[in-house]
């Protein structure tokens, strides 16, 4: 017997920030700033605002399908194949989210403290976490992330804090930054850095009532919207333009800088617990989004036999990049510049056949 | 072959087994219910609703078999008129004369004009003879004889009416019902010519004053223990719960050894659902003998696997009282001084009856105490580790070199003296409990020598780690659950070898991975870490501070007890002046 799993708000909306917000751990606030230069904190502002509008639309077109799911949508508005192709297109983003956050996140605790460690070493720890959460199922991931992402916003926040005394308004200047046009017009493809909400459209199910979906994907995004900001602001405000540029870890940079008296001056090891936490999470709840989808794509009944064959696949393919620099080229200027398509387009356009065909689902 | 099929069994896929999951919901009787409790739970009764409805069918369908298999084992009267062919069986079940404590008294009643042959069983040694004597005895061969009006009732209702004087007479159908009772302390009394026969109460165990509990000590809060006598036990919580739907319900656990035990709830708060799948399992279990709770909890509990206690055992009467007015369920069994009680959460664990007789800023310093000590039990070696092999650059640079110096003349890797002291702590733990009282002195002695002066003199382990583990020692004191002490002591080792592979990464991943555990796990259909993970009303306020006592207003949301609400919203009445006369107000004018 499968027992259905059902979830409120706070724990959807939990799944969605950090998926959305561990990349603040990675490199976002540099890419902030490589893309808008000084204005950074004026484009995430602009990039969330054209994910919220993105989300709206969405939203407005799923009313009718209150509980279905992105690849329910497909095979209304394209049968099988319709839903075959999506899932596939599903499987091949998160996939690549959960291959290059996996390598990422290793190669970054490698070069901060497992320096003498090999890189399969530390994956293999995100592994048996990925697998364990795909094992336990989705309840147990939500319940983790209920609580253990407030740690992580209160750990974040604390860093922010931590070097309040360090911000510069004048390394803001100018205001443009890299220019209007950088900004709003090259930058509007960099609205993909909220390309995790596509796993909304696959948690619908788990949300059921429509009225669930709409508010933890405004809150979620929202909330998203603010770290996001908040990280952009306090990274390019501490460290001046060219500086900032060369920054690899923009947060790990930001928390070496805590200093609390003579005792406390190199804190930031202990925030390699929200980093590492967010990160598990993040690869765990992808996973079992890569497993879910590939159930339902190909309508299996069972998931849990995919487990161990997936992970192994994962953890392969995260080790075909000979560098960090060639993993970060992939993610960076082929996946973040065009997984909006995935995230917003393709929802608009599945919706929008789905009502063409007028094949309303029965509630 | 069993580790090839094991092997086998892990390798490859199987089709998930039929579960019989049990989910504690709403009650639909729960009439008593509060509309603004209703109202104020919208949140969680819609998460509910929303639950698979093949898993109530399931529960029903459970009921329903429960109910037949119940209505199916209960045992047809077995006892025949004939005195003799009665006192075959009962020298046969009690494997007579082999069984040399049982004593069977024969002698003959008159009663009416007519002399009845009957006989009394009962183990010497479990009853009160003078009882028996003056009670039992003596009025069926002295007082059967006196003439005392009746009207011509059978000898059944005369005996028990007329002639036995004895407060707790009860008459049984089967030969069961009276080797029960007399197992338990009570006699069997078997008449010629009736086909039922007589128990009586008449126990006195050699047992256990009321003492004070050796494992939950408080400062403030009663000072009784439970004993290992069932009754004394239920009388216990009796006692102090002086409420008219407190109910207690016998039930027999142990195929040969026939244990009683007593579910004990208040009915018109308990969760109806709640109350019958205890009754369920524990009816359920299949064992030829059960001597103590901490077997009973191992049958019953909903994840064996799990380190931490999902039941709570208690010697305290007053926190079964306090757990059963939330609307929980408590087990007592005879022979076992502690009492389960159930659901519980992973805050329950950490709190202390005491808590409760606090002031509201007292507990709530307590408590903060007890999470730092839980923290430090659990994580404070790992950390150690993590930071002296890892992340060096977090520590001061002058105390990284007095550690440095301390340890330049150590042999081992700090795991090495890690793991050797906290095996020569765990040691000495043990030691303390099995140690005979006379010399237990000298363990005081050894253990001050094996981890104070002499290990650092050796040069074996450094001053500063002794300080890591005495420190992680007394957090582990500080837990005030005896089973999650254990827990707590076993995971430490994991996060040890954890911190030793991989520093702060290899504890977020155990920290993850038994996150991911606990969340998963249920207690009687409750989720284990209610109500933070799934979050419900009261949330993360609840699970870690207690608000005064006049404000705790409602029972736990995950209770879904039938009554929502202990208290209304203003139970100060005194606050409000003009709830009661103007006295007060005219007073003060006057004044």
């Amino acid at each position: 017997m499968k027992k259905k799993t059902v979830f409120g708000n706070w724990e959807a909306g939990a799944i969605i920030s950090n998926l959305i917000c561990a990349k603040v751990f990675l490199d976002s606030p540099r890419l902030a700033v490589e893309t808008a230069g000084t204005a950074a904190w004026m484009f995430t502002i602009y990039v969330s605002i054209l994910a919220i509008i993105g989300f709206t639309v969405i939203q407005r077109l799923y009313k009718p399908y209150e509980g279905k799911d992105l690849m329910d949508i497909a095979e209304l508005a394209a049968g099988n194949i319709g839903r075959v192709f999506v899932g596939l297109v599903i499987i091949l983003c998160l996939g690549w989210s959960t291959t290059a956050y996996m390598r990422l996140f290793s190669e970054n605790m490698k070069l901060i403290s497992l320096t003498t460690s090999p890189l399969s070493f530390v994956e293999l720890f995100y592994v048996v976490c990925l697998v364990v959460g795909a094992y336990l199922g989705m309840e147990a991931l939500s319940r983790l992330h209920a609580f253990t992402v407030i740690i992580i916003a209160a750990g974040f926040l604390l860093i922010m804090l931590g070097v309040v005394n360090y911000i510069d308004l004048g390394n803001l200047l100018p205001i443009l930054g890299n220019g209007a046009e950088k900004i709003f017009i090259k930058g509007a493809s960099k609205v993909s850095a909220f390309f995790e909400i596509l796993v909304l459209f696959l948690l619908a199910p788990f949300l059921k009532k429509y009225q669930n979906f709409r508010a933890t994907g405004y809150w979620s995004l929202g909330l998203s919207a603010v770290f996001l900001l908040i990280s952009s602001f306090v990274f390019s405000s501490v460290f001046p333009y060219p500086s900032s540029l060369e920054r690899t870890i923009p947060i790990f940079h930001i928390a070496r800088l805590i200093k609390l008296g003579r005792f406390f001056q190199r804190v930031e090891s202990l925030f390699l617990f929200i980093w590492a936490a967010s990160s598990l999470l993040y690869i765990s709840v992808t996973f079992y989004f890569i497993l879910f989808t590939f159930q339902k794509t190909f309508q299996l009944d069972y998931y849990k036999p995919l487990i161990i064959p997936f992970a192994i696949i994962i953890m392969s393919v995260s080790f075909i990049p000979s560098d960090f620099t060639e993993i970060i080229g992939y993610e960076v200027n082929l996946f973040r510049n065009w997984a909006w398509i995935v995230a917003f387009v393709m929802p608009v356009l599945l919706l929008i056949l789905a009502r063409l065909r007028k094949k309303k689902p029965a509630r | 072959m069993d580790i090839k099929k094991r092997i086998k069994n892990l390798l490859f896929f199987h089709e998930p087994q039929m579960e019989k999951p049990f989910i504690l919901k709403e009650d639909s009787s729960s009439d008593g219910r509060d509309n603004s409790d209703i109202e104020k739970n919208k949140e969680g009764s819609r998460k509910k609703k929303n639950e698979d409805l093949l898993l109530l069918k399931k529960l029903e369908k459970i009921k329903l078999t429960d109910k037949k298999e119940g209505s199916d084992k209960e045992e047809k009267p077995d006892i025949s008129k004939q005195l003799s062919e009665n006192k075959r069986v009962i020298e046969e079940r009690f494997s007579i004369p082999l069984n040399g404590d049982l004593i069977i008294r024969k002698f003959d009643i008159t009663v009416k004009d007519s002399v009845i042959a009957a006989f009394l069983i009962f183990f010497d040694g479990l009853v009160d003879t003078k009882v028996i004597n003056d009670d039992i005895l003596q009025p069926l061969m002295l007082l059967s004889n006196l003439d005392i009006k009746s009207d011509g009732e059978n000898i059944l209702n005369y005996i028990r009416s007329h002639i036995l004087p004895h407060n707790q007479l009860k008459e049984a159908r089967t030969h069961q019902e009276v080797i029960d009772e007399v197992y338990f302390g009570g006699c069997g009394l078997y008449i010629d010519g009736l086909d039922t026969a007589f128990t009586a109460d008449v126990k006195e165990f050699p047992s256990r004053s009321v003492e004070r509990p050796n494992t939950e000590l408080v400062i403030r809060g009663p000072q009784e223990g439970f004993t290992e006598s069932l009754r004394s036990n239920t009388g216990l919580i009796r006692k102090r719960l002086m409420d008219q739907k407190l109910i207690t319900e016998n039930i027999i656990i142990g195929k040969r050894s026939r244990t009683p035990c007593s579910i004990m709830y208040l009915k018109d708060i308990a969760n109806d659902s709640l109350v019958a799948e205890v009754r369920r399992r524990l009816k359920s279990i299949e064992v030829d003998h059960i001597m103590d709770t901490g077997e009973l909890e191992q049958f019953i509990e909903d994840n064996p696997s799990l380190p931490i206690p999902q039941i709570m055992a208690t010697e305290r009467p007053d926190r079964v009282c306090t757990m059963l007015t939330e609307g929980r369920v408590a087990i007592v069994m005879h022979g076992s001084p502690f009492a389960l009680v159930v659901p519980i959460t992973s805050s329950d664990i950490m709190y202390s009856a005491e808590d409760q007789y606090l002031r509201f800023p007292y507990s709530n310093m307590l408590r903060i105490i007890r999470i730092l000590a839980l923290l430090m039990s659990l994580l404070l070696p790992g950390i150690f580790l993590a930071i002296t092999n890892y992340h060096h650059e977090m520590i001061p640079t002058d105390l990284l070199l007095a550690i440095l110096s301390a340890r330049e003349k150590v042999p081992f890797p700090s795991v090495v003296e890690v793991f050797l002291m906290e095996i020569s702590f765990e040691l000495i733990r043990e030691a303390g409990i099995r140690i005979p009282g006379p010399i237990g002195p000298t363990l005081g002695i050894i253990g001050a020598l094996i981890l104070g002066q002499a290990a650092v003199e050796a040069n074996i382990v450094s001053p500063i780690l002794i300080i890591v583990v005495a420190v992680t020692g007394l957090g582990s004191f500080a837990i005030p659950n005896f089973s999650a002490g254990f827990a707590f002591r076993i995971l430490r080792f994991g996060f040890i070898i954890l911190a030793a592979i991989s520093g702060f990464l290899g504890i977020t991943v155990g920290l993850v991975l038994i996150g991911l555990w606990m969340v998963n796990a249920k207690s009687f259909g409750v989720p284990f870490v209610s109500p933070v993970a799934p979050r419900t009303s009261g949330g993360f306020s609840d699970a870690v501070f207690k608000s005064p006592v006049w404000k705790q207003e409602k029972r736990p949301d995950y209770m879904n007890a039938k009554r929502g609400r202990k208290q209304p919203h203003i139970s100060r009445r005194w606050i409000k002046r003009d709830v009661e006369s103007n006295k007060p107000d005219s007073e003060d004018n006057n004044g």
